[in-house]
């Protein structure tokens, strides 16, 4: 009896598995992390559609998880060898870690089949995607980490002028505290905001760009422990002592920080390129018309004060085990994604382009990005600390500094927890 | 049935089935994290194989002994937290007066919540800004003791186990009303003739008869506050700057934040050996507690 089920089994297995095989569709699994507050939830749920639309023998089966959790179940996945056949990366340090453990297939030959996409975009979307010769991916947008949106009114109210030297900034908190007012919406319980929006552009100001990637090359004698990196861990300890942020900044993360700055309680707010959708989506009209976008003062560093963070948006990768037509049919998709049609939408969902000219009426575009393309164009971008650090060092990092801000480790304890890390 | 039991080859297939799941998703995986406790291995590239390297780190790290110390701060206010205010509950509610079963529901209400919506909804209490806590201080004048309950580091760790007891005090109170309702009423009724007073009859009688129940929650008091996990998680992250950090979260942040996958499993082993012991010590001590009495 249980040997005839057994026979019966198999045959139903071996009809339904031609059946599934003789079938033409091509079907891949697709992570990424746009999703709920992500700006790009709408325009990935946009594009899917689209791609669907005009591909109908390609089937993508999509699995959505929040940012926070995604790195982690990504790199769960891979250390179970089960990557989704296409998966959004990280540019720089997490392209890297993939790419040197032979995770990704390389997307060069869609490159050169393809040499008007290839050269529309910004150097940066490939660049930070690519490793010893091979690119990966291609960057969805730019995200600039660390962008102050202050809202004029409170700043005219209190006759503050913007701060453009860190003397200034302490006067306008002080002002600003003395009259009950958040000087600085901040919320940094997921431990990354800290370091993404303001340590690695405050750091920046005082060591200079080539600094760090002295430290990780270990040239010219550059080490963590330097005295500029120690001052800007002292920077983000003052900063805390000066009553610069929400009082409960640990105890919040960086998407509710946002309702002290849209109910006006806020004088500032400092978040990413990313905040804008919502804001624009959730602020009232009267913080909306008031606010304006900059970068951060002059710190008095050895740094170019124009500067301001900012990496290449995250790119889709394709799983070097994936099956040819697989791989063939990713590539569709990551062309379509990234392509001209869709660049045309980023303005829609306010994410600064990765072509290098997409022709943009001000006019009929919304003022906020409109001030957010015009920064971009005024201020060059470097590095953010956890793109250009492994994943140990971040981890250090973002530790380190909530516990130098509350005063739970001096700076030179973390700078030498860190240089010993890189050794 | 006899004939059932004397024929083995149908007691292995009974429990054949059971037994290859538990032993496919539980015993193999945690021997082969044991195994990784010996590499170097980040999940991406090769594991490198590195003796007792990850083990002298683990035990040398002040972060893991703070967590350790965290641990049994919520073994100990569990112990002597809920288990009394269980006790107590449970003699009091044991009695039948009216309302002793809307009294028993809410109790135990928050062991049915599940722990994210705990930690949630105690966060949001808790909030510094917000939240009812310091809004109810501000307003009957007591402003001066309202506090970052979760945002300070020396306080965020009592908030947390202010927490835990209330989610699980209404566990030990249903565990222990039952033990208590084994006792027969024929004892009660000749002490009573003998004399005895309340305390006497609740030291005499009832602690001793329900002692093997109290041992049981001592058990998974300590069980449960060594591999505390999620409440904390979804609260604090083990933030700020690990004063609420916990072993289990430890293991979570270095396996699955910085990706050391062997490190985290070599902090597994020694957690397992930690929780052992002090479980089997436990039960030592209170056997011998329950000689005397």
């Amino acid at each position: 009896m249980f040997k005839r089920f057994l026979w019966l089994f198999c045959l139903f297995a071996v009809v339904f598995g031609s059946a599934v095989s003789a079938d033409s569709k091509v079907k891949f699994t697709l992570w990424h992390s746009y999703v709920g507050a992500d700006q790009r939830a709408e325009f990935m749920a946009d594009r899917l559609a689209a791609f669907a639309k005009a591909n109908p023998d390609i089937v993508i089966d999509e699995q959505q998880i929040p940012r926070d959790q995604y790195q982690t179940k990504l790199k769960t996945m891979a250390a179970a060898g089960s990557l989704p056949d296409a998966f959004v990366i990280w540019p720089n340090a997490m392209c890297i870690e993939f790419a040197n453990a032979g995770l990704l297939a390389d997307i060069n030959n869609l490159l050169d089949k393809n040499p008007v996409w290839k050269n529309a975009f910004s150097p940066r979307a490939l660049d930070e995607f690519t490793v010893k010769g091979k690119t990966y991916s291609a960057g969805l947008g730019v995200s600039l980490t660390s962008v102050i949106y202050y809202n004029k009114a409170i700043f005219a109210k209190y006759n503050v002028k913007f701060p453009t030297t860190y003397a200034e900034l302490k006067d306008a908190i002080q002002v600003f505290n003395k009259n009950g007012i958040i000087p600085i919406a901040f919320g940094n319980k997921p431990l990354w905001p800290a370091q993404s929006t303001i340590f690695s552009c405050l750091a920046n100001r005082m060591t200079g760009s080539q600094w760090l990637n002295d430290v990780l090359a270990k040239k010219n004698n550059a080490k963590f422990t330097d005295a500029p990196f120690i001052q800007a861990l002292n920077i983000m300890k003052e900063l805390n002592d000066l009553g610069a942020f929400n009082k409960d900044y640990n105890t919040i993360d960086n998407v509710q920080m946002r309702r002290y700055y849209y109910k006006g309680e806020a004088a500032m707010m400092i978040d990413g390129s990313w905040a804008l959708s919502d804001m624009i989506a959730n602020a009232p009209q009267s913080v909306l018309d008031n606010t304006e976008l900059a970068v951060f003062p002059d710190f008095g560093g050895k740094g170019d004060p124009k500067v301001m963070s900012g990496v290449s948006g995250t790119g889709i990768a394709i799983n070097a085990k994936a099956s040819p037509a697989q791989k063939e049919a990713i590539g569709k998709f990551i062309m379509f994604i990234s392509g001209e049609e869709s660049q045309r939408l980023f303005p829609k969902y306010y994410i600064p382009i990765s072509f290098k000219s997409i022709p943009i009426d001000r006019k009929t575009i919304n003022p906020l990005y409109a001030k957010m393309l015009t920064l971009i164009e005024e201020h060059p971008l470097i590095t953010v600390y956890d793109s250009a650090l492994n994943s140990e060092l971040t981890s250090i990092i973002n530790d380190g500094l909530q516990a130098v801000m509350i005063g739970q480790a001096k700076p030179i304890d973390i700078a030498n927890q860190m240089q010993a890390t890189l050794k | 049935m006899d004939l059932i039991f004397k024929n083995k080859k149908y007691i292995f297939l009974g429990l054949f089935p059971a037994l290859s799941l538990f032993i496919f998703f539980v015993v193999y995986p945690i021997i082969r994290s044991f195994f990784y406790g010996f590499y170097d291995w980040n999940g991406l590239s090769r594991p490198i194989y590195v003796g007792l390297a990850n083990f002298k780190a683990v035990l040398s790290d002040k972060v893991f002994w703070h967590a350790f110390r965290n641990n049994i701060f919520i073994v100990v206010i569990s112990v002597f937290g809920q288990i009394p205010l269980g006790l107590v509950l449970a003699v009091l509610l044991n009695d039948k007066f009216r309302g002793a079963k809307f009294f028993r529901f809410i109790f135990f209400m928050p062991m049915i919540l599940s722990t994210v919506v705990v930690g949630l909804l105690w966060s949001t209490i808790l909030n510094s800004q917000v939240g009812i806590v310091n809004n109810l201080l501000k307003n009957i004048g007591l402003g001066s003791l309202a506090h970052d309950w979760l945002g300070e580091s020396g306080l965020a760790l009592y908030s947390v186990g202010f927490v835990i007891i209330w989610q699980f005090f209404g566990l030990y109170m249903i565990i222990l009303m039952a033990a208590l309702q084994n006792i027969p009423k024929e004892v009660f009724e000749s002490a009573e003739l003998d004399g005895a007073g309340g305390l006497t009859k609740l030291f005499h009688i009832t602690l001793p008869m329900i002692w093997s129940s109290i041992m049981a929650s001592v058990v998974l008091c300590i069980a449960g506050g060594m591999k505390t996990f999620d409440l904390v998680f979804t609260m604090t992250q083990g933030g700020p700057a690990h004063s609420t950090d916990l072993m289990a979260i430890y293991m979570y942040n270095k396996t699955f934040e910085t990706y050391k996958y062997g490190y985290g499993s070599a902090v597994s082993l020694v957690i397992f050996v930690l929780s052992f012991t002090l479980i089997i010590g436990s039960r030592a001590l209170m056997s011998r507690k329950s000689a005397d009495l």
